[in-house]
């Protein structure tokens, strides 16, 4: 672990220029080639006010449609969805004092997939504010879901965390096998219901990005905003509430504002496991469990992380996709594994 | 007559190149009113007619879209519609097509991009086709992207029937400007449909079962209620498993009916498969050598090729009644 | 204005009666004990009077002000607890702990003055846990955890300083130095102290008053000597003791 609080404050800053520079590398890279140049002039052309001062004469137009409509969109997306799933990550599991806690252990996923599923089944096609109808499912799926595990653990006025985790994971089981059946029974839509869940950015579009960013943003304000009470729950209910806390509040309003930015990110991206849980344990294991440092580091991770999986997903097979969730998977886990490792030698040879 | 005819010819060509080259209002209403359609219907037409741009198609989605002239850049987003443009000799325009495009042969030197769902957008860009043709499996999310790519998608779905797919073969006709091959397609197939018919006339069906999937994760096959079903009885079979829907079986009834002839397909090793299988080694058609294995692309593709599947089906059925 | 007034404190949880009509007054600047066996209801009076469980209307009174129409970040700016046991699964360094006591004093994102960080160093110094700072919480043996749990409340700078059982798992030396530390606070730094104890010849011997519980109710209170005798600890705790007087300093001490 880092052990200077200095030196924690220069790695946050190498994250965020790290995540600038990966947004910026992701967009010269694609399935078609463009050089980095022109990628670098077109986007320079989409800052305010730029457009004028750039000369994009030399630029292909095919190019700057490319950029403009396939890999912006993927890449602002990527961010958005890495850090809503991250800076969740982090909530619930300071939130339930849990470590395995993660961004869908209160049904959201199921919750989205359910949505999802059934609006594939049943054909739905509306599209609103530029949402396709699967998003909208998904979306309703999960707020839907988090309302009624919420309900049924909240008896009384208190809600104890071990009632809401079991909640949860029982809403999860029942929407699964919902799932399972309704797959059963329209056998020609599985591909579409299982490479969903499976999570992908392939056809995000800039209008899907302009609905989601404010509530993503603004989650992570009000994460940051809570930054010492999320701290103080660490040490546990009772200390919490004598240093002034109140507890039960503060819980609800950073696990629903948690929940709806998943719920977000879940609408856009489908389901992609593992960022959630893991980046915040990584950081945990780098910068500790302050959350002051905590919170920024995994949310610009997060960031970074989906940004170079979704590359890595659209360009490693094209002109095939590889699903955002198994990249994420795959890349994640041994690294994860790797960093315990080195973590345990550690504090074994006696820190 | 012959010079009426060729008269009529040099008028209707003089016509398309004025239409081709500058637009003006009067030769398109010219060309409307001589043939009796309205801009954004599709009527049957003369066989020997061209099509004028700006040409309005409205396709299964309820979508309308103009093509100001013809489109010489096609991208294809299902095997279908890839074999239909080739078998109207449109086969040279197509510079896109998906990974399942296998027929004909000449598809596979064409560049893919990717599956019906996910195709790669970037190469589409960068390909920037006049046309993208959809069929069924497409989904709305590719299509919105396409869309605000700007690029013109066809999305072309009609009813599950002979019918339908003349229809599709029709539409994309006009829209290529192939409209005297669509005709010509769609005769042939028409053609071949007929003599099938007419040879199983008064002829007792065959019972017959068509594997579509097996073993662990379930059974399934064209229930009553699918297309494929009704391509079974017209080649002369009885579909067992008229009583299912939604394509799902079960084995048991499966057995208790005990048909005569199971039809599986030439892919992954079905019919090795099925002879090792629980339950369906125990068939008799199994037993008798009557598992029979054919290219389910021609039976189930709404395409060019379906009479073809239709009279292999029959002959699989009756090869007594068909020269073998 | 007493620190702490209750006026019959009534408690129940579901059938069962925990309190029953407590009247009582700390008093400002003391060192006050409570003693009783388990289940007499010590450890569920201080949880209300901290507002870890909710009180009736103008049941307690904290500076005269009614504790139910208190909000928990008000009285966290006057009361301190030091809880039974803090199960701390986080890998906190020993100074971010302690420094966690002063967030009642912090806006939301305000930084931590000089005067916090005094606060903060100070009370590691009083609690011997300065030396400690960088180490992870998790690395610390339960006492020296506890220190740290005790220096965090001192940071707190509360008028008001509530511990319950806090010597427990300490070995001798600083169960002696945590003792007389917090009966510094009381009459040095006139802080009220409120501690739960099971150590009857420490509340004899470091306690200004005592509170002597039975059964949910108050059985007597008031200086140790007058609470703390042969008779009401046969009477509360059913045990025989006898009292000897110290040879050296000639206090009064309990032989089991």
């Amino acid at each position: 672990m880092l052990k200077n609080n200095r030196s924690k404050i220069l790695f946050i800053l190498t994250l965020f220029i790290a995540a600038c520079i990966s947004m910026i590398v992701s967009s010269t890279i694609g399935s078609e080639t463009i050089p980095v140049s022109h990628a670098g002039r077109i986007l320079l052309s989409k800052l305010p006010g730029m457009r004028n001062l750039v000369d994009l004469s030399a630029v292909a137009q095919s190019h700057i449609r490319i950029l403009e409509i396939v890999r912006i969109p993927r890449i602002l997306a990527a961010a958005l969805v890495g850090m809503a799933l991250t800076g969740s990550g982090v909530v619930f599991q300071g939130v339930l004092r849990n470590p395995l806690a993660e961004p869908y252990i209160l049904g959201v996923s199921s919750g989205a997939a359910f949505g999802a599923t059934l609006t594939i089944v049943f054909g739905f096609q509306w599209v609103f504010l530029g949402m396709p109808a699967i998003s909208i499912g998904a979306f309703l799926g999960a707020i839907i879901t988090i309302f009624f595990v919420y309900n049924i653990a909240n008896v009384g006025m208190k809600a104890s965390m071990n009632t809401l985790l079991l909640s949860g994971i029982a809403v999860s089981f029942l929407l699964s096998s919902l799932v399972s059946m309704a797959i059963a029974l329209n056998r020609d839509q599985v591909e579409r219901i299982v490479f969903w869940t499976m999570g992908s950015l392939s056809s995000v579009r800039i209008s899907q990005v302009q609905v989601v960013y404010i509530p993503i943003v603004l989650s992570i304000l009000v994460f940051v905003y809570f930054t010492r009470d999320l701290n103080a729950l660490l040490l546990g209910e009772d200390d919490a509430v004598s240093m002034g806390i109140d507890v039960n509040r503060v819980r609800t309003i950073l696990l629903a504002v948690a929940s709806i930015a998943t719920a977000f990110s879940v609408s856009i991206s489908g389901i992609i496991g593992f960022v959630g849980l893991i980046i915040p344990h990584a950081m945990r294991l780098i910068v500790g469990p302050n959350h002051k440092y905590l919170l920024p580091s995994s949310i610009l991770s997060g960031a970074i992380f989906l940004i170079l999986s979704d590359t890595i997903a659209r360009t490693v097979i094209a002109p095939g996709q590889m699903p955002l969730g198994v990249v994420t998977a795959v890349i994640g886990a041994p690294y994860f594994v790797f960093l315990l490792y080195r973590n345990n030698r550690k504090s074994y040879r006696g820190a | 007559m012959k010079r009426v005819i060729s008269y009529i010819l040099m008028i209707m060509i003089v016509l398309t190149m004025m239409a081709c080259s500058t637009i003006t209002t009067e030769a398109p209403d010219q060309q409307d009113e001589v043939n009796g359609s309205i801009e954004g219907e599709i009527v049957q037409t003369d066989s020997n007619s061209e099509t004028v741009y700006p040409f309005t198609i409205t396709d299964g989605l309820d979508r309308t879209l103009t093509f100001e002239t013809e489109p010489q850049t096609i991208i294809t987003l299902a095997p279908s519609t890839t074999e239909i443009v080739y078998a109207l000799g449109a086969g040279d325009r197509l510079i896109g097509r998906t990974k399942y495009c296998n027929y004909p042969e000449e598809a596979l030197d064409v560049a893919s991009i990717g599956s019906l769902k996910e195709p790669d957008i970037e190469l589409i860009i960068a390909l920037n086709p006049d046309l993208i043709l959809a069929s069924t499996h497409f989904s709305e999310e590719v299509l919105l992207k396409l869309e605000e790519v700007g690029l013109n998608v066809v999305v072309l779905i009609e009813q599950e029937s002979f019918d339908g797919v003349n229809t599709v073969i029709e539409k994309t006709g006009k829209i290529l400007n192939q409209q005297e091959n669509a005709a010509l397609i769609t005769e042939n197939m028409k053609a071949e449909l007929n003599e099938v018919l007419d040879t199983l006339e008064g002829v007792e069906a065959k019972s017959v079962y068509y594997v579509v999937g097996y073993g662990e994760y379930g059974d399934y096959t064209a229930t009553g209620d699918t297309f494929l079903h009704e391509v079974l009885e017209m080649a002369g079979g009885k579909n067992i498993a008229a009583d299912g829907t939604d394509w799902s079986y079960n084995l048991e009834s499966i057995i208790e009916k005990d048909p005569e002839f199971v039809i599986c397909s030439t892919k992954y090793d079905t019919k090795a498969g099925i002879e090792a299988a629980e339950g369906y080694n125990q068939l008799s058609a199994v037993k008798n050598g009557n598992l029979v294995e054919l290219d389910p692309d021609i039976l189930t593709r709404l395409g060019p090729r379906l009479a073809e599947g239709t009279r292999v089906i029959a002959e699989t059925l009756h090869p007594e009644l068909f020269n073998q | 204005m007493k620190p702490i007034q209750i006026n019959d404190l009534n408690w129940a949880y579901q059938e069962n009666e925990i309190l029953k009509s407590i009247q009582l007054e700390i008093q400002a600047g003391q060192f006050t004990g409570i003693v009783g066996p388990n289940g007499s209801g010590k450890t569920t009076l201080v949880k209300l009077l901290t507002k870890l469980l909710s009180v009736e209307h103008k049941t307690v009174f904290i500076n005269g002000a009614d504790l139910a129409q208190t909000s928990i970040s008000a009285l966290a700016k006057k009361v301190a607890l030091v809880p039974q046991s803090s199960q701390i699964e986080f890998d906190l360094s020993v100074h971010e702990v302690v420094e966690m006591g002063r967030t009642p004093h912090l806006k939301r994102f305000q930084r931590e003055s000089e005067h916090d960080r005094n606060s903060v160093k100070n009370a590691m110094l009083e609690t011997d846990t300065w030396q400690y700072r960088n180490r992870s919480v998790q690395h610390l043996s339960g006492g020296e955890r506890q220190r740290v749990i005790i220096a965090k409340a001192l940071a707190q700078e509360p008028e008001i300083l509530v511990l319950d059982e806090p010597v427990t798992y300490l070995d001798m030396q600083h169960q002696l130095n945590i003792m007389q530390l917090v009966r510094e606070l009381a009459t040095k730094k006139n802080i009220t102290v409120l501690m739960i104890m099971h150590d009857l010849n420490f509340a004899l011997k470091y306690c200004d008053q005592l509170i002597m519980l039975k059964e949910g109710q108050v059985y007597r209170s008031g200086k140790p000597d007058h609470v703390m005798t042969v008779d009401n600890i046969k009477s509360v705790y059913e045990i025989d003791v006898s009292m000897i007087e110290h040879p050296k300093t000639k206090k009064t001490h309990i032989l089991f």
